[in-house]
């Protein structure tokens, strides 16, 4: 087990993605991957027919999301990121804004330092 | 999820008389608004249409699964419609329908129990031996004891 983590942030409000990414890198997390995510409502309801009914009652109408996956070095790295997502994105708290967990890494390679 | 707290023996139609996909909407609303004195079956019949506009609700193999929230509605109900001649329903395998699976549901913000109806059908629907079943059953009985049996 390193001391590594992974950093997982789904944010909802894709516009938002630049300040997040800006405000990370002010803060020395460099490395990071972002994928184009979609919820599992939001695909049922547009790739599964039976479902398209329930596509109006999907809130923010934003058909895709973006996932932030970032390995830092260690939990006080992990808690600076977290903390500066949060303060230029918002609470996570609230309807449809995303989700944002850690994960222990147990073994790595091909870390860039 | 078991789907026979939401279908009763009395919901399902065997037989059931409709020329075409319009004939069936109007005479289903007007069949389920039996069971239910405060429904009003214009209402109900946009409901239908609105959902059936979104996208067509005849998911392939003959089945259709029409379903819309009510607000007069106050749980979910499952009534279960063996049409005595297919009808076209604009499926997606273009291929007639004749077993069709109504849900009234009673909106919610999350609808997630209206989700797992839908979700739990879609999933039976794809039993090649269940469908079987269903499609050869001769009688209202016979078709709630294979609903209820494969449930």
């Amino acid at each position: 087990m390193t001391e590594a983590k992974l950093l997982v942030c789904i944010i909802e409000k894709e516009e938002r993605l630049e300040d997040v990414l800006e405000a990370l890198m002010e803060e020395g997390i460099t490395g990071a991957s972002i994928l184009d995510a979609r919820g599992m409502f939001e695909y049922m309801a547009d790739e599964i027919p039976l479902f398209a009914g329930f596509r109006g009652l999907i809130q923010g109408n934003n058909p895709t999301n973006k996932m932030i996956l970032s390995m830092v070095p260690d939990a006080a790295t992990l808690q600076i990121a977290m903390n500066t997502i949060q303060s230029v994105y918002g609470d996570f708290s609230l309807p449809n804004t995303g989700i944002m967990f850690s994960l222990d890494i147990g073994e790595a390679r091909g870390v860039k330092t | 999820m078991k789907l026979d707290q939401f279908v009763l023996k009395a919901h399902i139609r065997f037989q059931f008389d409709a020329q075409d996909k319009t004939d069936f909407f109007k005479k289903m609303v007007k069949d389920i608004s039996v069971f239910h004195e405060d429904f009003e079956e214009e209402r109900l019949l946009e409901l239908f249409y609105l959902r059936e506009e979104t996208m067509s609700t005849g998911i392939g193999n003959g089945i259709a699964i029409p379903h819309v929230m009510y607000e007069k509605c106050e749980s979910q109900e499952i009534f279960v419609y063996r049409l005595a001649k297919p009808i076209d329903f604009a499926a997606l395998d273009k291929k007639p329908v004749e077993l069709i699976f109504v849900m009234v549901g009673a909106p919610s913000p999350s609808n997630i129990i209206n989700l797992q109806i839908l979700a739990k059908l879609a999933l039976m629907m794809k039993h090649p031996e269940f469908l079987d079943k269903l499609l050869s059953a001769e009688s209202e009985d016979a078709l709630f004891e294979v609903l209820i049996h494969y449930d």
